[in-house]
Formats: C-alpha cells, sequence, structure tokens
C-alpha cells in the first residue's frame, strides 16, 4: 500500500535528518544510555541489599527495566513528534498535513525525532542481556514486547495529548501523564496492589507497555502472549480512534481559542 | 472555460468561547458551562474562479480570510453553502483533493531544515504517489525554472530566506496541481527576492495554466501576480473585480510631482495638496474631484518650464484601505453578531 | 541599593510562580505518586524483614525530603542555555545588574515558592503515609529525628536546594562551550541519584561506594538533608554545614570564574 511506502520513506527521511547533525546525534545516544545506566544502578544496590520484592529480584528489574528502555527508546526515536503533540494541535500545525494525501496522525508523529531514544534502545538492549532472562530461542518474543512496549507508549501519548482538541493548551497535563505512564513501567510490579493495579490496566496503561511485554519476553506462553498482543492492540485502537474523533472537531473548527 | 473555485452562499460561524487564561479548571468549567458565543466569520460568500485565473485575496486580519482558504482546502467543513474546488467537494474530499492542490505558507516550511531540499523533493513525491520517472522529469524541470541547481546539496537552513522561498515553491509545484493557495508568499524576502517570486508564479500560472489564489499584505504581490481583486471584511465579500477597475473607482487621488526651473512652485488650485517641497521640485496630491491632473500641469506650465513630470496613483493600500471604510461607514448594526476574541 | 534590586526579581518570580498553577499541580501529583510507591516498597520490604537499621518510617521520611530537593530545583539550567543560544545574553549584558545574578534570584524565588507548597504538601502525606505504616499505628509518624530533626533538616534542605541550584546555573552555563547542556544535565542528575543517596541514605551503601560519594558534592545535596531528619548527631549537622558552605563557595567562583571566561570568548568572537 502507499502509505506503508510513504511510512518506510518518511522514517527514513526522519533519522537521516537526525544523523544530519553528526556530533550532537553522539552525543545524545551516548549521554542517555550513560544516564540509564547511572540511574540503574540505584535499583542494583537496593536490590544487593533488600534482595527481592515479593519475589521480585534483580533479574527481573533488569529484563523490565530493559524492555522498558527499548520501548520508549523506539518510540521516541521513530515518532519523536508524540512529545509536541498537543502544540502542534492547539497552533494549528495540522494544517499543513491536512492537506496532503496522507494520514495526518502519522505524519505529525513521524516528522521528528528525539536522537537520545537511540540512546535508550541500546542500554535497554544491555539490561536485558544482563539479565540473562531470555534464551536465545525466545529473542523473536523480546522483538515482539519492544514493539509491543514501543506502540503503547505511542497510542498513550497520542491519547494524551488528544485531549487538547477539546481543552485547548494542556501541555503541562500531557507531560504530566506521560511522566506518570514511564514511571509505572519501570517500577516493580508487586507493589501494586488493587486499586493503583486496576488503574495500570486502564487510564495509565503501563500494564500494557511494562510488565506485560516483559513477562511475554521472559515466558511467552498463550496467556502471556494474547494478553500482551491484546492489551497493546486496545491501546492503539483506543488511541487512533480519540484522534479521529479529535480530528473532526478540529475540523469544525469548534475548539477552545478558534484559531 | 472550466471552473477551477465554486461558492456559493458559504457560510461558517465559530461556537466558541474567548480565550480566558491558559488553565486547566477553566477549561474544565467551559466544557460544562453552557455559555457559549457565536462568531460568524463567513457570512455568504460566493464568487467564481475560472481556470487559469490569478485572483488576490484580500482583507484585514479577522475579516473571514483564512477560514474561506481553509474551507476551500478541506481543513475546515462549513455550515452551509455551495463549495466545489476543481469538481471535488473539499469536507468530503479532502484526501483526493489533496492530489491537486499545492499550498505555500510564508509563514510555515514544508521543507527539512536539516537536509538538503532534494530529500523533501523525493519524500512529496511519495507524498502524492509519483512515479520515480515522472518525479525525476518534473524535477528537472523545476530546478531549471527555478534555478536550484547550486541550492540542491545543502542543508536547508543553509540557504538565504529568497532561495529558501523558490525551494518551498518548487516544492508546491512537483505534483502538478491545479490550483495554489498562496499564503504571504514574499514575507520577509529582499526587493529583488519578492519580485523573483512574483515572477515564477505568474510564469508557472501562464505555462501551465495552474489557478492561484493569493493572500498578502503586501499589495505589490497582489498587484503583480494577480488580474482580479476580491477584497472581504467582516465575513463578507466586499468587491471582486479585475485589479484596473479596482484602481478606476476607487482612485480619487494622484500624486504629481514636479520638477521646474522656478526654486519654488505655487500651484493654487482647489484641491491641490503639497507632500513634499524641495528647492526646484514639488510633490503634490491632487483630488481629482476638484480639480482633473491636466489643469494642474498647465498652472506648472504657466510658472516656468517644466523639466520633469510624474503622475502616480496612490499605493494599492490606500485604495483597500478606502473599500473596507466605505464599506464600514455603509453598514448597519441593527444585528452586530457577538463575537468572540478573535 | 543592589541587594533590593535582587530582592524585587525574587518577588517577581515568586509571583509569577504562583500563576503557574497547571505545572504546580503536575509536580505535586507526582510528588505524591513517588511517596505512595516508595511507601508501599518499603512496607513490602519491611514485612520481609530485611530493613536493617532504619525502619520503614524513617526511610519514607527520608525520601520525602530528598524528593522535596529534588522536585524544588527549577531547570536554571535550560533557561541560561536559552539565553546564550538566543543570543539574548548579549542584550541583557549592559544591565545594570550582573546577568547571572539575575538570573539566578529569578530561579531562587521559584525555589523557594515550590519548596513551601511542596514542603508542605510533602509533610502532610508523609505523616499520613508513615501512620499508616506503624504495625499498631500508635506511634505519631514523626521520623526518628523528632520536631527538631524535622526542622533542622528543612534548613539544610533549604541550603542544599540552593547549592544544588549554583551547580544547574554552571551546568547552563557550560552552554557557552558545549553545543549541548541536555546530555551534561542528565548524568548530573542521576549521578546525584546515585552518590546522593536519592533512595535511601548512604549508610547502607557498601563502603567503597560511600568513600567515593563523599569526596563528590552530591551527599551535601540530598543525603545530608534527609539523614538530620531521621535523627542525626549534633556533629553531623555541623559537618554538614560546613561542608555545604565549601561546596557553596567553590560553586560561586568556579560560575564567577566561567562566566568571566565566556564573555572574553564572546567579545572575542563578537558574540
Amino acid at each position: 500500500m502507499s502509505s506503508l511506502r510513504f511510512l518506510r520513506l518518511l522514517l527514513r527521511t526522519n533519522l537521516r535528518a537526525s544523523l544530519a547533525l553528526r556530533g550532537a546525534f553522539l552525543l545524545q545516544v551516548g549521554f542517555m544510555a550513560l544516564n540509564n545506566l547511572i540511574y540503574f544502578s540505584v535499583w542494583l544496590l537496593f536490590f544487593r541489599r533488600f534482595h527481592d520484592l515479593g519475589g521480585f529480584g534483580i533479574a527481573d528489574m533488569e529484563l523490565t527495566y530493559g524492555v522498558v528502555a527499548c520501548g520508549f527508546g523506539l518510540a521516541v526515536a521513530l515518532a519523536g513528534g508524540l512529545r509536541d503533540l498537543s502544540r502542534l494541535i492547539v497552533d494549528g500545525a495540522l494544517d499543513g498535513y491536512l492537506t496532503q494525501p496522507k494520514p495526518v496522525l502519522a505524519q505529525a508523529l513521524c516528522s521528528r525525532t528525539l536522537a537520545s531514544g537511540w540512546g535508550d534502545l541500546a542500554s535497554g538492549l544491555g539490561m536485558v542481556a544482563l539479565s540473562h532472562q531470555v534464551s536465545v530461542a525466545h529473542v523473536p518474543y523480546l522483538l515482539l514486547a519492544i514493539v509491543l512496549s514501543g506502540s503503547v507508549f505511542v497510542a498513550a501519548a497520542v491519547v494524551f495529548h488528544s485531549i487538547a482538541f477539546w481543552l485547548g493548551p494542556i501541555d503541562s497535563l500531557a507531560r504530566m501523564l506521560w511522566e506518570f505512564l514511564i514511571t509505572f513501567s519501570i517500577y516493580p510490579e508487586p507493589i501494586f496492589g488493587g486499586g493503583l493495579r486496576l488503574l495500570l490496566f486502564t487510564l495509565l496503561p503501563a500494564a500494557f507497555s511494562g510488565f506485560l511485554p516483559a513477562r511475554l519476553a521472559h515466558r511467552p506462553t498463550l496467556l502471556h502472549v494474547a494478553s500482551a498482543v491484546g492489551g497493546a492492540a486496545c491501546v492503539v485502537c483506543v488511541a487512533l480512534l480519540t484522534f479521529a474523533r479529535g480530528l473532526r472537531r478540529y475540523e469544525s473548527g469548534n475548539q477552545i481559542g478558534a484559531r | 472555460m472550466t471552473i477551477a473555485v465554486e461558492l456559493r452562499d458559504l457560510r461558517k460561524s465559530f461556537r466558541g468561547r474567548a480565550p480566558s487564561a491558559p488553565s486547566f479548571m477553566a477549561a474544565v468549567r467551559g466544557l460544562v458551562s453552557a455559555k457559549s458565543t457565536e462568531f460568524r466569520a463567513v457570512d455568504g460568500i460566493s464568487f467564481c474562479i475560472e481556470e487559469g485565473e490569478r485572483v488576490a485575496f484580500i482583507g484585514p486580519n479577522g475579516a473571514g480570510k483564512s477560514t474561506t482558504l481553509k474551507i476551500l482546502s478541506g481543513i475546515l467543513q462549513p455550515d452551509s453553502g455551495h463549495v466545489r474546488v476543481l469538481g471535488l467537494t473539499p469536507a468530503q474530499d479532502r484526501v483526493q483533493l489533496g492530489y491537486r492542490i499545492g499550498t505555500v505558507f510564508g509563514q510555515r516550511s514544508q521543507l527539512w531544515q536539516h537536509l538538503p531540499a532534494n530529500d523533501t523533493f523525493r519524500l512529496l513525491a511519495s507524498v502524492y504517489d509519483l512515479p520515480e520517472a515522472l518525479f525525476r522529469s518534473r524535477l528537472a524541470t523545476l530546478v531549471e525554472v527555478f534555478a536550484l541547481a547550486p541550492l540542491m546539496s545543502q542543508p536547508v537552513r543553509k540557504l538565504s530566506l529568497g532561495e529558501r522561498m523558490r525551494c518551498e515553491l518548487a516544492a508546491s509545484l512537483l505534483h502538478a496541481p491545479r490550483l495554489l493557495f498562496l499564503d504571504e508568499p514574499t514575507i520577509g524576502l529582499d526587493v529583488t527576492a519578492k519580485a523573483r517570486v512574483r515572477e515564477l508564479v505568474r510564469e508557472q500560472s501562464e505555462r501551465d495554466g495552474t489557478s492561484v489564489l493569493l493572500t498578502s499584505h503586501d499589495t505589490g504581490d497582489s498587484e503583480q501576480v494577480c488580474e482580479r481583486v476580491i477584497v472581504i471584511n467582516h465575513g463578507k465579500l466586499l468587491f471582486d473585480q479585475s485589479l484596473s477597475s479596482l484602481r478606476a473607482r476607487f482612485i480619487t487621488h494622484k500624486r504629481v510631482t514636479l520638477v521646474s526651473d522656478r526654486a519654488k512652485l505655487v500651484i493654487d488650485l482647489p484641491g491641490v495638496r503639497v507632500i513634499e517641497r524641495e528647492p526646484y521640485k514639488t510633490s503634490l496630491e491632487v483630488d481629482l474631484k476638484l480639480t482633473p491632473v491636466a489643469r494642474v500641469v498647465e498652472a506648472a506650465l504657466a510658472g516656468g518650464t517644466l523639466h520633469d513630470l510624474s503622475v502616480e496613483d496612490p499605493p494599492l493600500e490606500r485604495v483597500v484601505q478606502a473599500i473596507y471604510e466605505s464599506a464600514s461607514d455603509g453598514r448597519q448594526h441593527e444585528h452586530e453578531p457577538e463575537r468572540a476574541a478573535s | 541599593m543592589t541587594l533590593r534590586k535582587y530582592w524585587s526579581v525574587v518577588s517577581i518570580a515568586i509571583a509569577q510562580a504562583r500563576a503557574a498553577r497547571a505545572v504546580f499541580a503536575g509536580r505535586l501529583a507526582f510528588y505524591a505518586l513517588l511517596l505512595v510507591m516508595y511507601a508501599r516498597i518499603w512496607q513490602m520490604v519491611g514485612r520481609q524483614g530485611s530493613l536493617g537499621v532504619f525502619g520503614h518510617g524513617d526511610l519514607i521520611w527520608y525520601l520525602a525530603i530528598t524528593e522535596w530537593i529534588a522536585l524544588s530545583v527549577p531547570p536554571i539550567h535550560t533557561d541560561i542555555e536559552a539565553d546564550i543560544r538566543s543570543g539574548n545574553v548579549a542584550y541583557l549584558l549592559p544591565r545594570p545588574i550582573s546577568y547571572l545574578w539575575l538570573r539566578f534570584a529569578e530561579a531562587f524565588g521559584t525555589l523557594l515558592v515550590r519548596m513551601l507548597v511542596l514542603g508542605v504538601f510533602g509533610f502532610g502525606l508523609s505523616l499520613l503515609l508513615t501512620r499508616a505504616a506503624t504495625p499498631d499505628g500508635s506511634s505519631i509518624g514523626l521520623p526518628s529525628g523528632g520536631v527538631l530533626g524535622l526542622i533542622c533538616g528543612a534548613l539544610t534542605a533549604v541550603a542544599a536546594a540552593t547549592l544544588n541550584l549554583i551547580f544547574c546555573a554552571l551546568i547552563g552555563l557550560s552552554a557557552f562551550f558545549i553545543e549541548d547542556t541536555s546530555p551534561v544535565y542528565w548524568v548530573w542528575q542521576k549521578l546525584s541519584f546515585v552518590f546522593g543517596g536519592l533512595m535511601f541514605p548512604l549508610d547502607i551503601y557498601p563502603d567503597t561506594l560511600r568513600t567515593v560519594a563523599n569526596a563528590t558534592p552530591f551527599p551535601a545535596l540530598l543525603y545530608a538533608p534527609g539523614r538530620i531528619a531521621i535523627g542525626a548527631g549534633a556533629g553531623f549537622i555541623g559537618k554538614t554545614s560546613l561542608v555545604l558552605a565549601a561546596w557553596t563557595v567553590f560553586g560561586v567562583l568556579c560560575a564567577h570564574f566561567a562566566f568571566r571566561r565566556a564573555l572574553k570568548s564572546l567579545e572575542i568572537n563578537g558574540g
């Protein structure tokens, strides 16, 4: 389909643009990887001293953190526009994409990149390897897990930022929800009980960006695969529907602060 | 002649709240409360543009210009009225229309700044599904006509504003659109670059029969590119005629500059006002309703020998301003629509 | 009087910070989230019996202090970098008020407001959480240092946050010499989390790591105020004050010289 071919070229152009400033690119990648490793050492110290948290040990932490870092990294590297989406909406910058015969959301997301995402991906892979939780035979499941995690991050960001279609400039709200999602994704699963757990399967889908994909990579049973894939698919659908609805409202012009 | 754009009684209102302080609570409160204001942005506009025509679309900020253009390009849905662009209904056939129209925004770039323009062209070829051979031949033509060859290998951010605008223009024409929307295409450009861009647009339209719809606050753009002017204000169409009839109807004063052998030239006629006076050179503003230009020249010749004489129209800005004012004066305020801050 | 000039800038910043309510709410929510999650973590660890020398109530209070500091420091480095990149700094230089002190005074105002709001909020939430954490619910939930420890800890925290701000300003100034300061900031911040004992006190760290940490300014930035709150001797408080003062002098001197050097290079290069 021409849209897929276009998407591939768009991603390639995006990557080339980010590589155009070679020095800055390497700096961002290198330092982000370093940043993640230094941060993770706090957890290393924690688990060395306190052994485990309800059965969740250092290896589990390495795997979860690794998968999330990879998914997150991929998301911001390929769909870097997700960070500024609400601002694009409020500034009317979607207009340019609307006059072109290709999907608006794809263009809005994939016309920008965060080079640091590649650093996240590199450090994430390192951490997964360190965890020894993924056998060589299960590497395809690891890749699936990473793709699922990344998709959920992108989809969640789209939903958070699409609120701008109805409420106008909600940049700080979207950023807050985004930080919550990341935090919830990497913290050890056992600490979440009851109401909080329900939240992570619904409004803040950290279950689908964090523990379910990690579980899938470690032990790819049918249940784990189905729940991870199903969950991610739901979040993506919600995102597409929300954006489409929002875009219809944008086209009717009746939004707060009509441009 | 085929019709490129057809508008009949187009209407569009915005129901909104005046943008209050950007706070989350105010926004949520706004969602729940029933209070809303209505702002009539486009209030019954009708016009037709034939293929190959070049039309300037003029109006002050808040006039309904951008709203009309957004409706024409499919970005916004109208409330009522008949709209046809290149045989399609923009609101319903937005994607299909996208293949046939081109846009240039003076204040927003569609070129990727850190890459050479060539990369953007290649991406656009994919956007518009251009086959490789067709893309290559079209690009070659555009590169030649717009003199882009020395610019193609440099990152766009290293180009001057004029060079960048030429690339933008070429990018908008890559898929051979039948209709070109230009929004402030010469903003920020120096005099030479402006002239170049205007020339390129005009020639392009003449060569390929591309229709052009231009909005610009620089009336030089309108004068040098277009032959027809549509003036809109307060959502209504005020004037829709050729550029020459615009001048003829609204030109009430002319500027006459005289260079004579007399150090000081005095012309004492009704409606003649001195604008500038230098030794041997006088600039006058002549009210044509009171005194024809011929009488002024006669009086100058009677006073001494004339070495130079020039007669100029007032700038188009003044003319357009006169149109806005004459329309506002004639308005009746019986049903002033409530206005959200625009 | 120069001091009055700077104070007026601080008060403007305070007013500005009061206006940026939405971002504030986000910060409060994040702080609350972290406290709740860590309360859970320490509760679980406590139940497993591997806590060691500190009680889980103390560990919650400790984190409340360290996160209070970490979340209150405004991103002065991005402001300074933006001024340098945009060339704005050249316009601000001829003003009869030192550019660097101007920016610092603004950020300090924001810092004070944040610390006040987050402090009250954090204090209240910690009381609630520690009350819930004690098995018999009898203790009032204050840290082992008591009210006095808490007050000393809070005062030290303000000084520590100010020192943190000075270092951030230094990072911002590096924009004169390097392309992009964000990567430097990320690494600095994470180093402060590790060597400053963000999550738990340095006392629990392995010896070698603790020795390395003490050679850096990081423990003074996060660990020391938290440790004072959960009960440290007068000796520790005295030592901390000296260390904070020493690093502050160091930071201010570095900033002074870095700015001087940067101005010189500006003059040579013509901006």
